[in-house]
């Protein structure tokens, strides 16, 4: 097996004095696609904000390529040049800020007029409709446009791993799976690994390696996601699958 | 008496006078409201304290060390007034954060909180003020200008003198009072540079946007905060040691007394444009002083209106100059009616609470 580019252990966080992820191991492979899935408030969102130093880890270890980043501030891990993109559930994009200065904060911590140059093509490629309305503020784009926005910013510094919290929420259904098959692509042309938590549970199943069921701050299953995919319980109860009588 | 009663350009450079101190005050206020999203109403205690530290507080410092012509030279130069004023300011934006602002965002508390709270805070500061210092305005000296700009900027303008159809048309200004535009204009286009163009203004922007966001992009948010708190309350201070500098007296009601002239020209101008509160400043200026001169004429016997409704309706209604404030809100109201988000304020901006 490969060297995992993150691995959790014991995750054990949450708000104050509310504990919500109870104990989670986790890790994602090299060019890997781990799909995290769960009921509502089950604490996906908080799971992966604990990962990046958002919410406070009470318990546990965090590693992002063998460096240890439990306990570190966000902008610490970015400071420290981990190579991590992420796309929050809500408020995925600076809507006072124009589009060119949404891309630009993926580059903060860099020198962000030279990298931006040598990123940006590569960008608009995947992103054609962001570079026709570069210097536009980012509360005009649709929601779909915002996703987009919110994906390409992740992408500019080149991370070697993608966390995605529910890309597809805001999205028509045609969209979220133009979106879904959007992040496949990524994960295979950029050959870099992602963590992608969505409610479409099994179609999002369907298309990644790996999959967890989160369930009230527990790993209830996990493993490849063919696995899951045949077993009972969990079509039943966490993909929505009717079994036909 | 001329057929123009008025000495209109008199009216006109006060008018121009106070729409520069409007500006220069506003600065601070206009920053505090985008990028930390709320009515910060201490900021009527930035302008007092800056004026009593760049007045008293460094005659008290310089009385403290072995006094000699050097330090007096030193403590009357408007400069160091203002610079001193800065930081003394910016000291208490900072402390203000530590002590309340900071803990409140840590409980997530809402805008209006944060509102309530400031209004707590400006109370405080100028009560305490008031026990130090007083609570009557007390006569200060101007402090002085370097480079001889004393005699340099000075406006002296008679046009007319008891013309039969103009009357007197004048102008006087002296020079801090031209200071005032210069330097309220500078500032703003200083700031409003750093905000669009620098990296620690887009780093401002992206803060106020979405903390969370901005960390995982890599910024510090919290010395963001701090950073924000002490230029915008550093630059308020700086301002009132110059407008400290155009009047004669001052006391602990004085930032006060133009809180609501302040904010009524961030919202006119709209919450992050700062150059919108230069436009919006002149307005709200203008408007007050026309008004000004429009109550005025009512109240002339025998022909004002009010005496004319006095004989019509056989009561008094006092047409005082005094409301000449309360038109600058009618102003405003009327600007918020066609333009929400004010003049040149953007859409997403008033989403800015309270
Ligand atoms: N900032 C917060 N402060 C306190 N409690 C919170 C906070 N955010 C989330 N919670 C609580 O933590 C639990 C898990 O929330 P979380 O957002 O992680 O769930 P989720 O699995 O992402 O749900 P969804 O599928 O709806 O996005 C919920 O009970 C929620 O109420
Ligand atoms: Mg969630």
């Amino acid at each position: 097996m490969d060297k995992p580019v993150l691995r959790a252990h014991n995750v054990v966080s949450g708000y104050g004095k509310l504990q919500v992820i109870n104990g989670v191991d986790l890790h994602v492979n090299e060019k890997e696609l781990l799909t995290i899935i769960g009921p509502n408030g089950s604490g996906k969102t908080t799971l992966i904000r604990t990962l990046i130093g958002l919410v406070e880890m009470f318990e546990g270890q965090v590693f992002i390529r063998e460096k240890e980043v439990s306990h570190m501030r966000p902008h610490e891990i970015i400071k420290a040049g981990i190579p991590l993109g992420y796309v929050p559930q809500l408020a995925n994009v600076f809507p006072s800020l124009t589009i060119e200065e949404n891309l630009k904060m993926g580059l903060f911590v860099k020198k962000w007029d030279e990298y931006y140059l040598k990123r940006i093509e590569e960008i608009f490629n995947l992103f054609p409709i962001l570079g026709e309305r570069i210097s536009q503020r980012a509360s005009l784009l649709s929601g779909g446009e915002r996703q987009m926005l919110a994906l390409a910013r992740a992408l500019m510094p080149n991370p070697e791993i993608l966390i995605l919290d529910e890309p597809t929420a805001a999205l028509a259904p045609n969209l979220a799976e133009d979106m879904l098959q959007q992040v496949v692509t990524l994960k295979k042309t950029l050959g870099i690994s992602i963590i992608l938590v969505e409610q479409r549970a099994k179609r999002s199943m369907e298309l990644s390696d790996r999959g967890i069921v989160l369930v009230t701050g527990r790993v209830a299953a996990e493993g490849p996601s063919n696995e899951l995919l045949q077993e009972d319980t969990i079509r039943k109860l966490y993909l929505g699958v009717r079994e036909k009588s | 008496m001329a057929i123009v009663p008025v000495d209109v350009l008199s009216h006109a450079a006060i008018a121009f006078v106070y729409a520069g101190k409007l500006i220069l005050l506003t600065i601070g206020l206009n920053m505090t409201y985008s990028v930390l999203k709320f009515s910060n109403f201490s900021h009527a205690e930035w302008v007092t304290w800056g004026m009593f530290s760049s007045w008293w507080l460094l005659q008290i410092l310089a009385f403290l060390v072995p006094w000699d012509a050097e330090m007096g030279f030193i403590i009357n130069n408007i400069l160091i007034q203002a610079t001193f004023a800065f930081f003394m300011v910016g000291i208490l934006g900072i402390l203000s954060e530590i002590l309340v602002f900071g803990r409140l965002r840590d409980l997530k508390a809402s805008a209006r909180s944060f509102t309530v709270a400031s209004i707590g805070i400006g109370l405080v500061v100028r009560n305490l003020l008031s026990m130090v210092f007083g609570d009557y305005p007390q006569p200060v000296s101007s402090p002085e200008l370097p480079f001889g700009l004393e005699d340099i900027l000075v406006i002296n303008i008679t046009l007319t003198n008891r013309d039969p159809i103009l009357g007197t048309q004048s102008i006087i200004l002296t020079s801090y009072k031209i200071l005032i535009i210069l330097i309220s204009i500078i500032t703003v286009l200083l700031i409003d540079y750093i905000f669009k163009h620098t990296k620690f203004g887009i780093a401002m922007r992206a803060t106020s946007d979405s903390i969370d966001l901005a960390q995982v992009s890599g910024i510090n948010t919290r010395q963001i905060i701090f950073i924000t708190w002490f230029i915008a309350a550093g630059v308020t201070g700086f301002g009132a040691a110059f407008v400290r500098a155009t009047q004669g007296r001052f006391g602990t009601m004085d930032g006060f007394s133009m809180l609501l002239p302040i904010f009524a020209v961030v919202i006119l101008g709209g919450v992050g444009s700062f150059r919108g509160g230069i436009v919006s400043a002149f307005i709200i200026s203008y408007a007050r002083e026309i008004s000004a001169i429009i109550l005025t004429e009512f109240q002339k016997k025998p022909y004002g209106l009010q005496y004319v409704i006095e004989d019509l309706l056989g009561f008094t209604i006092s047409l005082s100059p005094g409301y000449m404030d309360g038109v600058g809100f009618v102003v405003l109201i009327l600007v918020l009616l066609f333009r929400p988000q004010g003049i040149f304020g953007s859409v997403e901006a008033i989403r800015a609470r309270v």
